[in-house]
């Protein structure tokens, strides 16, 4: 074939295969200026999202896209600079932004619906998202700083209350029903509040008038991941109880406070050699199935134990035999009278290093080995079976019916759960994803996540179904799930290409946005918001696409 | 060079007593010096439900509660003391007229700890915050409120 035909060929034949796979677009908006921070609200609930520039921000109508208000934060209030931060409260239909100097911060309360300034104020020093805690009932937000508690009207930034029994920041909280907040405070990080010598609090507070209903003492330190900054700490207040979840677990007494029990260790194993890395996800959150809670108890390096504990009376039920050499025990899994364990397996590490260039961070996945798959009886704590199968390589497992399917990253295994018997083992390479970083279950099949795009197969006997290859990605996640109206997921590329698969059909449509742009999948897995912040040659954008 | 030296020992000493400190106090809340901490238990709840029960000997009877109370109405209804002449000077110079019900809960030495604006009048909000932030600084005198008891009173102020 003569060259300029070939070329032709070619052309034509990407030209058609794109334009099958490119996603609809529901409308463009372009943005007067560059931008920093966005955000998007739910469709259904918050129906504006924002693009904003330390100097100016624009506010946008999500469905069509209608440009609400564009404001400088000079024009919001002369007493505004430079924001440093902007952080999105949807229910109140505000946003705080701030303008940070080192003691002289300026917290500042903007209506998101029409731009204008609600209250502005400089007592509220080192407030960040984590301080803030909007109270619908109230319309009002619970402000935490180094020095008090203070509950401020969202709209007119009058004071109801404030109390000086609650000190430092909020590490975790949950508010109920009855107007009471349970809430824990935390260290911060600077060199000045380590000094301070804060004690560690949970206290629970009636948001109507400040009263402190009680006060009590947590153990431990709340950690934060290394580049990411989530808090590994967690709150929960059911049937009476609060469940503190950080290292193991802590229970009060709702009604006084009184710490009732608790199965804690010490800190997260060391457990990978990463260079100014911490692994993440190495021991798994204990498991609550109806009255009963099984937890991870590590005594130390050696001595690890799986416990089984009744909630209502803080008694142990069981404990299983050591669990021998286990470095990292990612997954507690229940299903009738059985307990799986997955010891070893993927964990996620954080690093933040010096190099030559700079400080380098970033975020990884790394499997911890020993790597096996351990069945107990829930009933008796006795061990029923131990697979070592997947000796190379474990990503994760989850139980279906009475098979426990597990992934090495290779290949897809399915397991009784009874006798821990195979009942197949699925070589991953026809899948042509490249190697599996995650498998989830998605109705009757099993939908596998690799490296490259993504398959399914069924989990009846793994045979493969379907299978659509992208390019090296990664998984668009929301509150650390990767599921969007539960039949959509989104990978994205390092250069900011989005691919949104249809589960159902495993075909996705694409968006090849440009670098460092910023997407939000709709809750209902329907729609992608990308935000393209532009330059001097280049105009930014905010793009609607339909996944459909 | 010796000063140099010298500094940085006094630094380098100063740095292990704050640690110590921190040290020590990490170690009391582990212990659970004022507050039990949870442990790992094995006991019923119902038997711990039951300790909780008994009687704390330090706590305030209802009697001293009331009289605690009516010392600090009294002081408020005087406005004699130094922290309090100040307080009214202060709503002077910013012009905070009316009156304002407050619940103000104070323990220890006579420390206001929360301060809950239960109804103000119809003034700017830049000045009811001012008076509630000048009222949470506020303590009162010949109070003594035994550890791990507040006191809580309702109180109208009027300037």
């Amino acid at each position: 074939m003569k060259k300029p035909v070939l070329i032709f060929m070619m052309t034509l034949a990407v030209f058609i295969a794109r334009a099958q796979d490119d996603m609809t677009e529901i409308y463009k908006k372009e943005i007067d200026h560059s931008f920093d921070y966005t955000a998007n609200g739910n469709e259904d609930k918050d129906d504006y999202s924002y693009a904003s520039s330390a100097k100016e921000v624009t506010v946008f109508n999500n469905l069509t896209g209608e440009i609400l208000w564009n404001k400088k934060y000079s024009e919001i209030s002369k007493e505004l600079g430079k924001v440093d931060e902007v952080i999105p409260m949807w229910d109140a239909k505000v946003i705080f932004v701030f303008d940070r100097k080192i003691g002289k911060d300026k917290m500042a309360c903007i209506d998101a619906t029409s731009g204008a300034l609600l209250w502005i104020s400089n007592k509220y020093q080192d407030v960040g998202e984590e301080s803030v805690i909007y109270i619908s009932s109230l319309n009002a937000f619970a402000v935490t700083t180094k020095e008090s508690l203070t509950m401020i009207k969202a709209r007119s930034g009058e004071e109801l209350w404030q109390t000086n029994k609650f000190k430092g920041i909020v590490g975790a909280y949950d508010v109920q029903d009855d107007g009471s907040i349970v809430m824990i405070n935390m260290k911060a990080t600077s060199l000045g509040a380590l000094f301070s010598g804060l004690k560690n609090q949970i206290i629970r507070i009636n948001t109507k008038n400040g009263d402190i209903i009680w006060d009590q003492t947590y153990r431990g330190i709340v950690e934060k991941k290394l580049v990411t900054r989530e808090r590994l700490v967690s709150l929960r207040i059911k049937d009476g109880n609060v469940f503190l979840y950080m290292n193991g677990i802590q229970v009060f007494d709702y009604a006084n406070g009184k710490p009732l029990w608790a199965a804690v260790y010490d800190q997260t194993p060391e457990v990978v050699k990463e260079k100014g890395g911490v692994a993440y996800g190495v021991v798994a959150k204990p498991v609550i199935v109806g009255d009963y809670i099984y937890v991870l108890d590590l005594v130390n390096k050696r001595n690890q134990y799986l416990k089984k504990y009744s909630v209502k009376t803080g008694k142990m039920v069981w404990q299983s035999a050591e669990i021998k050499d286990a470095k990292a025990i990612p997954g507690i899994y229940v299903a009738g009278d059985k307990v799986i364990l997955q010891v070893g397996g993927t964990v996620e590490v954080q690093y933040i290093r010096k190099t030559k260039d700079g400080t380098v961070s970033g975020v990884k996945s790394e499997n911890v080995k020993p790597l096996n798959v351990q069945c107990f009886n829930a009933i008796t704590g006795e061990q029923l079976w131990e697979s070592e199968k997947m000796k190379k390589g474990l990503t994760n497992l989850f139980l279906s019916d009475n098979n426990v399917i597990v992934c090495s990253g290779k290949a897809l295994y399915s397991m009784d759960i009874t006798t821990g018997k195979e009942n197949y083992e699925k070589p991953l390479k026809e899948d042509n994803v490249g190697e599996a970083d995650e498998i989830i279950d998605f109705k009757d099949q099993v939908v596998i996540i690799g490296e490259k795009g993504v398959s399914s197969r069924k989990k009846s006997d793994g045979s493969l179904t379907a299978s659509s290859k992208f390019r090296k990605s990664t998984p668009l996640r929301r509150n650390n799930e990767v599921l969007y109206g539960g039949n959509t997921l989104v990978l994205y590329t390092e250069g900011s290409d989005y691919a949104v698969y249809d589960l159902n059909t495993v075909k996705y449509k694409r968006f090849d946005a440009r670098k460092d742009a910023k997407a939000y999948l709709s809750d209902d897995g329907l729609n992608l918001y990308v935000f393209e912040s532009g330059s001097l040659i280049r105009k930014s954008k905010v793009t609607k696409l339909s996944a459909k | 060079m010796r000063k140099l030296i010298a500094t940085r020992i006094v630094l380098i000493l100063i740095f292990i007593f704050l640690q110590s400190g921190i040290i020590l106090a990490q170690n009391k809340t582990a212990t659970g010096e004022n507050n039990q901490a949870p442990t790992e238990v094995n006991a019923q709840r119902g038997e711990e439900s039951s300790k909780a029960t008994l009687k704390d000997p330090n706590a305030l009877s209802e009697s001293a509660r009331q009289a605690i109370i009516e010392e600090i109405k009294a002081q408020l209804a005087t406005m004699a003391s130094k922290p309090l002449m100040q307080l009214i000077e202060f709503c002077q110079k910013n012009e905070i007229v009316g009156e304002f019900v407050v619940d103000l809960t104070v323990e220890g030495k006579g420390k206001i700890v929360t301060v809950f604006m239960v109804s103000t009048p119809e003034i700017a909000m830049p000045k009811k915050n001012a008076l509630k932030d000048k009222l949470t600084q506020l303590s009162f005198e010949n109070i003594k409120i035994p550890k791990k008891e507040r006191v809580k009173l309702r109180y109208t102020l009027k300037f």
